[in-house]
């Protein structure tokens, strides 16, 4: 227990700051490895639902490891106590490591794929724009055979 | 060997020494394996009955409570005792037939998805998929459902493979890499927990049933006696602190004593130990306490700064973490040990001037106050009491006064009406050699009044009294002040009559209106042998008092 009662003893009560239950007011993204076994994103998503906690986007899969599978999620943080969120997940017994990623230290993407009913000379108008704004386009069999 | 009977040598391994339970189809191949498996089964007579008697076994004694039950209704009916035991952090295992595999998942006769039912109101679950999953599963909820925060665990064991041969070998290598609970406090934050105690000029010590759970009355007795600390308990936490005690503020919250709500209402640092700031406890969470700064003592994380922001949290087992406190304490230097009479003498004030107190009858009607004083007086306190839930649950709160742990047993957090019967059951099969009485409301032990049989069955000698007022009494205290009187739906009337049910149950009844002969008819009740039910005629329209309104703050105490 190192050398109690040595220097200062007391202290002003006043000066003590409660910490937790505070709202950081952004999205936190919770990177979650939990063991696969049946039922685990069950237990996940009805512990958001039962705590009234909100999931703003999620995604599961797999891992290198064929026993682990990552779950990802984002939560506002303005809407709940983050540290409740990942307190009350670390009681799921099949939740093994839950890491807030913090968003100097993570790179995100995201992906929308658009798909776009165009016929005839549309078709590669369409390509077109998309490659104008950096995005990448694809035409289906259907849709270059209409074209020709 | 077959997998059932791997459940019992597992059931053994773990130092089971009852089960509480009842068969049925998808849990038949379990039972085969109960004829000759030396283990005591007591058949109940409703898997929720089954259920509570676990919890009330594990309560009184500390020990893991068993419960089987059959798929389907039988796993439903045991879903009310599973929240409960959630919600009381009570160590219980609850084992569920369920339907053959090649049935599953097709609407098969008691098939019912139980772990999926009561997947928000268990610590966790096990749905078995392979024969060989069962010896490890069965282990491994046994160690969950006792250490870290207690709670109920369930095994789902589809019947085909119940029936499966499988080898057993004990399993003694349990590894759950994702649980690993806190139990020895941070060291820098008790010390600082020990100056703030050292600081405080107001403190009080808020003692709930974690206190119980851990085992840690000693610890806090120690805690209490370094500066003469004022100690106060949640419901689920009387007896962690000997209630006749010139340093006992009685009960806090709802219907507890005006003086140790008021010792909250103005502390400046409230020691939490096993308690978790439940709105029966706080009133209004934004008045409570205002001006003090908390230290939160608690096995699970989760609990610290849920309801209340605190100061110093320290995560671990509160005897652990008391003890290391005490010894903190001991060794902090400059500590003024004057610093407390003023504080003391604000609260000797108040219980001066706010004693527990009713209006006794001048007559022979049974106050059900006084009822709770004459238990009090016939068993000299030595007794496991139970109750259920109502208007006679909190007089007994007030009255009886517990002086050790494991005395007292509750269904605090979910409030079960229908606990205190079953409950007292399981107690005395862990408790042999104690008086065991369960103070029930005329409503409540209606719920499961089945195991009056089980109990005349099994020779388990309970002694049952019901404060008998024929209404749901709380419900309609309700009615009475926040309902302006309109008596919806609580007047039960003098039925049945319990006498003759306690008759017919094979046990023994009797009748009791007479306050001046109480106290010597309930030691002649108890001195009966075998399992007892009295009906005891009280006032009907009592009111609980003091009573902090839902919502309202401490210091608004009302009556």
């Amino acid at each position: 227990m190192g050398d109690p009662g040595t220097k200062q003893d007391l202290l002003s009560l006043e000066d003590l700051e409660a910490a937790g239950a505070l709202r950081t007011g952004r999205k936190h993204v919770l990177s979650i490895l939990v063991e696969n076994k049946p039922g685990v994103l069950t237990r996940i998503a009805g512990l958001f639902a039962r705590r009234g906690f909100n999931i703003e986007t999620l995604t599961v899969g797999p891992t290198d490891d064929d026993q682990i599978s990552r779950v990802t999620l984002t939560v506002d943080g303005a809407l709940h106590p983050i540290d409740q969120v990942t307190k009350q997940l670390h009681k799921l017994i099949n939740v093994l490591k839950i890491r807030d990623l913090e968003p100097e230290g993570t790179v995100a993407r995201e992906l929308a794929l658009f798909k776009v009913a165009a016929e005839g000379r549309l078709a590669p108008r369409s390509c077109r724009c998309a490659t104008s704004s950096a995005a990448r386009s694809w035409t289906s069999r259907a849709a270059r055979s209409s074209s020709r | 060997m077959r997998a059932v009977d791997a459940v019992i040598e597992c059931l053994k391994a773990e130092g089971v020494e009852v089960v509480f339970g009842l068969p049925g189809g998808a849990n038949l191949p379990q039972y085969d394996a109960f004829y000759d498996a030396g283990i005591r089964h007591v058949l109940v007579r409703h898997e929720a009955g089954g259920g509570h008697a676990a919890a009330g076994y594990a309560k009184a004694t500390g020990r893991v409570g068993v419960c089987f039950a059959t798929s389907g209704p039988g796993a439903t009916n045991v879903v009310t005792p599973i929240a409960d035991a959630m919600m009381d952090s009570v160590p219980t295992v609850f084992i569920t037939g369920q339907v053959r595999t090649d049935l599953l998942g097709t609407d098969g006769f008691q098939e019912t998805d139980v772990v999926g039912i009561t997947m928000p109101i268990v610590k966790h679950s096990f749905m078995i998929q392979h024969p060989l999953e069962i010896p490890r599963a069965i282990h491994e909820a046994f160690h969950l459902a006792r250490t870290g925060r207690p709670g109920p665990v369930i095994v789902d064991i589809p019947t085909d493979l119940a029936r499966a041969d499988i080898p057993y070998e004990p399993v003694t290598d349990i590894h759950l890499p994702g649980y690993q609970p806190t139990h020895d406090g941070n060291t820098k934050q008790i010390r600082q927990a020990a100056k703030a105690l050292a600081s405080a000029r107001r403190p009080v010590l808020y003692v709930g049933g974690g206190a119980i759970n851990a085992n840690a009355s000693e610890e806090v007795r120690e805690l209490a006696r370094l500066d003469n600390f004022p100690v106060t308990c949640t419901l689920m936490g009387l007896g962690a602190f000997p209630a006749p005690d010139p340093q006992w503020l009685g009960m806090l919250g709802m219907h507890g004593t005006r003086t140790a709500n008021y010792a909250m209402d103005e502390a400046d640092l409230i020691v939490a130990i096993g308690a978790r700031f439940d709105d029966r406890i706080t009133g209004k969470l934004s008045e409570f306490a205002p001006r003090a700064k908390f230290v939160h003592i608690d096995i699970d994380p989760a609990e610290i700064s849920k309801n209340i922001p605190a100061h110093i949290p320290i995560v671990g087992d509160a005897k652990n973490i008391v003890a290391k406190l005490v010894k903190e304490y001991r060794a902090l230097e400059g500590v003024d040990h004057t610093r407390l009479e003023a504080w003391w003498e604000r609260i000797r004030g108040w219980q001066e001037k706010h004693p527990l107190r009713y209006e006794d009858s001048e007559g022979t009607e049974i106050k059900p106050q006084y009822l709770v004083e004459a238990l009090y007086e016939a068993t000299g306190g030595d007794a496991i009491v139970t109750t259920d839930i109502g208007q006679h649950q909190m007089w007994c709160a007030q009255y009886f006064h517990f002086d050790r742990p494991r005395r007292w047993l509750q269904s605090g957090g979910l409030g079960t009406m229908g606990f205190g019967l079953p409950a007292a059951m399981g107690a005395k099969v862990g408790m042999p050699d104690e008086t065991v009485i369960c103070l029930a409301g005329d409503g409540s032990v209606q719920m499961n009044m089945q195991e009056l049989a089980t109990c005349a069955q099994d020779g388990i000698d309970i002694k049952i009294f019901i404060s008998n007022n024929g209404y749901l009494g709380m419900v309609r205290q309700w009615q009475e002040l926040f309902w302006d009187k309109r008596y919806s739906q609580v007047d039960m009337g003098q039925f049945p009559d319990f006498v003759k049910l306690a008759d017919a149950y094979g046990a023994t009844g009797f009748r009791f209106e007479n306050k001046t002969t109480l106290v010597d008819d309930i030691k002649k009740a108890i001195a009966t042998p075998g399992p007892v039910m009295v009906d005891v005629r009280v006032t009907r329209e009592e009111n609980v008092y003091p009573m902090i309104a839902p919502g309202a703050a401490a210091r608004d105490m009302v009556g």
